[in-house]
């Protein structure tokens, strides 16, 4: 198997301050291959956002981001300083965030924006930079772009300001895009667009994308493999098909189970008690515990075991759980 | 005999004036809600649907008297509640109907601790004396499954789906016979959302109380609504039982909604990818709704017809329980 995009091992995030320090994100390793789409899934305060920040250099001075390995196309990123970072961000890296509103500068026009950068970035000179924002702009689907260059972004709507911070996002053609939460804040019949317009960025230029989000309906759709995260740990990882065919993790099967879904309707929605975990002295053992529906004696007692099932499935939990029930 | 519904909304409208955009220019008016007519029977669950700006917070807002309607009527119990102009008529038809917030935290007074904030509505509606409300309170607190611990709490000590149970526990304490949810779980993690929609279940189940359940998010207003509304630009297109419309949607906007709704499962989501019907555009702006149809735009089976007529909403007739606003589709034309 060829050398992969993004290495990331024993990833640890810490903010201190307070009665304790927070560990957002805690031992966690994972790699993101040429061409895929990884997904993470998890609940508010389970790192997912963390995790994207601390690959993109861009969680101090705040907190402490430490790794025994983070490599990012043959850089080290945990010894990179800032100005190599400035280097790689946007340019090898880029990041879309869920609210274009705050991403882009409301008294700029997108256009000054877009040809900023790619003049910084490419070293283009006005007048090819102003080209190649029109070719951008029409990639991501938005008409008239020629007209629409001078426009602020007040002027767009909701939709059409995501497809304006991706288009600024692919301009230097980045080997990763992190996506956090990218069409969360958007009407369904927008996101499918959405959706369809990053897979179809990938399929044509090779893009890695690492889609950060709650919504396990679009993650199925749109990624090949999944990270779940709880309580700032890596809970389970796998190729999509074999996820969602048999999750191995309690969390990932609680939460499989609490969200109504239109194929299969249900009487009542099974949810899971309780309330995610204050990240502040958390216990060795598994986090989610207290709320598992599978949990057995060893949960509270000893650290959750590392287990592989088959090639490309890895679960960090105890229990051994059954295949899903209510499949046809 | 059909038992006259709790609500009866007929040709509701809310209009909202905005001074002009540059100086000596003309004020535009955005019509928010144009022309909305549908019942609530009692203890039924009804959810509205439709993208934003559609109206569906809107005509929430003005079913619990929020928002003044700018025309239509508003029957609750054969009382036009719209035309009420005393404070008392006013404050007795407010205490029927109560209101659910997406924002549970900011819909709460960060001054006042949970016992307050449970006790000003039955204050403001002259409900008991001191003991009898503070009963009540308990009984509440029992009701939304939170301890009574938190009576002395203010609400930045609570998550937030703790503060959604006060919210679901403060519409209730007036004793409504419905209640409003305006995108009531939407700002919730998954699993704390299941926990809240579930509640609302056992609620409704126990005290016969009717839902207008606002929503994006289809599969939830599949899973809790008995019949479903769904709104563009201010109309409702299509309305029928919330199994029918899921199984067998007929105007061609809910279909192509539908069809964006993601399901858990990589193997079906792939297989929908190919069959979704993707809406070019957006909706058009409510302050310049266009003519004919509002959605031919950026509809599919559009034809010659759309652009002049104006359709209504009426039932299909192999269905009379089962309304859509479509002129191809009524006419037989198109599928």
């Amino acid at each position: 198997m060829s050398e992969p995009l993004l290495r990331v091992k024993g990833l640890r995030t810490e903010i201190p301050g307070g009665p304790g320090s927070v560990v957002a994100v805690d031992d966690l390793s994972f790699d993101i291959h040429q061409g895929e789409i990884l997904g993470i899934v998890g609940e508010s305060g389970s790192g997912k956002s963390m995790t994207a920040l601390s690959i993109m250099g861009l969680v101090a001075p705040a907190g402490r981001v430490t790794a025994k390995r983070m490599e990012f196309d043959g850089w080290d990123l945990t010894g990179l300083d800032e100005a190599a970072m400035r280097r790689l961000r946007g340019r090898e890296m880029a990041m879309i965030f869920q609210d274009p509103m705050t991403s882009l500068n409301p008294v700029l026009s997108i256009g000054f924006q877009l040809i900023e950068q790619l003049r910084w970035r490419l070293g283009l000179s006005r007048r090819q930079a102003r080209r190649q924002a029109v070719e951008l702009l029409g990639r991501v689907g938005i008409s008239g772009a020629e007209r629409r260059l001078d426009d602020y972004p007040h002027q767009f709507s909701g939709g059409m300001r995501q497809r304006v911070s991706i288009a600024m996002a692919i301009s230097c053609e980045p080997k990763l895009l992190i996506a956090d939460e990218a069409t969360t804040a958007l009407d369904v019949t927008i996101q499918a667009q959405i959706t369809d317009l990053i897979m179809r960025l990938c399929e044509e230029s090779g893009m890695s994308v690492m889609w950060i989000s709650h919504d396990l309906g679009v993650v199925a759709g749109l990624c090949d493999r999944v990270n779940v995260m709880y309580a700032g740990r890596l809970a389970e990882s796998a190729d999509a098909m074999s996820l969602y065919a048999h999750s191995r993790h309690g969390y990932t099967r609680g939460l499989m189970k609490s969200v109504p879904r239109i194929d299969r309707r249900r009487q009542r929605l099974e949810a899971i008690a309780g309330r995610p975990p204050s990240l502040i002295d958390l216990p060795k053992t598994c986090p989610f515990e207290p709320r598992c529906a599978y949990s057995t004696p060893e949960c509270g007692a000893k650290p959750a075991p590392r287990r592989n099932f088959g090639e490309n499935h890895i679960a960090y939990c105890w229990a051994d759980l059954p295949a899903e029930e209510g499949v046809e | 005999m059909i038992d006259e519904p709790l609500l009866r909304v007929d040709d509701l409208s809310v209009t909202f004036h905005r001074p002009p955009l540059r100086p000596f220019g003309k004020p535009s008016t955005v019509r928010a809600v144009d022309g909305v007519s549908f019942t609530l029977a009692r203890g039924e669950t009804l959810g509205l649907v439709g993208e934003s700006g559609c109206g569906k917070s809107t005509t929430g807002n003005a079913l619990v008297q929020l928002i003044e309607p700018s025309g239509g009527r508003i029957m609750l119990d054969g009382d036009d509640i719209s035309s009420f102009r005393s404070r008392e008529d006013r404050l007795k038809a407010r205490r029927r109907g109560q209101m659910i917030f997406q924002d549970a935290y900011a819909s709460l007074d960060p001054r006042m601790t949970i016992e307050d904030i449970l006790q000003e509505p039955m204050r403001i509606h002259a409900l008991g004396n001191r003991q009898e409300r503070s009963r009540r309170i308990q009984e509440l607190l029992d009701q939304v499954g939170l301890a009574q611990s938190f009576r002395k709490r203010y609400p930045h000590e609570m998550s937030g789906g703790q503060l959604q149970r006060i919210g679901i526990a403060r519409a209730l304490a007036v004793e409504p016979d419905f209640i409003v949810c305006d995108e009531p779980v939407s700002a919730l993690d998954v699993s704390i959302q299941a926990q809240i929609i579930n509640l609302l279940e056992d609620l409704q189940a126990e005290l016969k109380i009717a839902l207008i359940f606002i929503s994006h998010d289809l599969s939830v207003v599949q899973h809790i609504s008995h019949r479903i509304a769904v709104m563009y630009l201010g109309r409702i297109v299509e309305q029928a039982p919330a199994d029918t419309l899921y199984d067998a949607p007929r105007h061609p906007y809910t279909k192509a909604l539908l069809s964006a709704i993601s399901v858990p499962d990589p193997v079906r989501e792939r297989e929908n990818r190919k069959n979704r019907i993707l809406l070019h555009g957006e909706a058009a702006s409510p302050d310049a709704i266009p003519t004919g149809c509002r959605f031919r735009s950026r509809c599919p089976i559009a034809g010659e017809c759309c652009a002049t007529m104006d359709p209504a909403l009426a039932p299909l007739p192999v269905d009379s329980h089962h309304d859509i606003a479509c002129v191809r589709v009524l006419s037989g034309e198109a599928n």
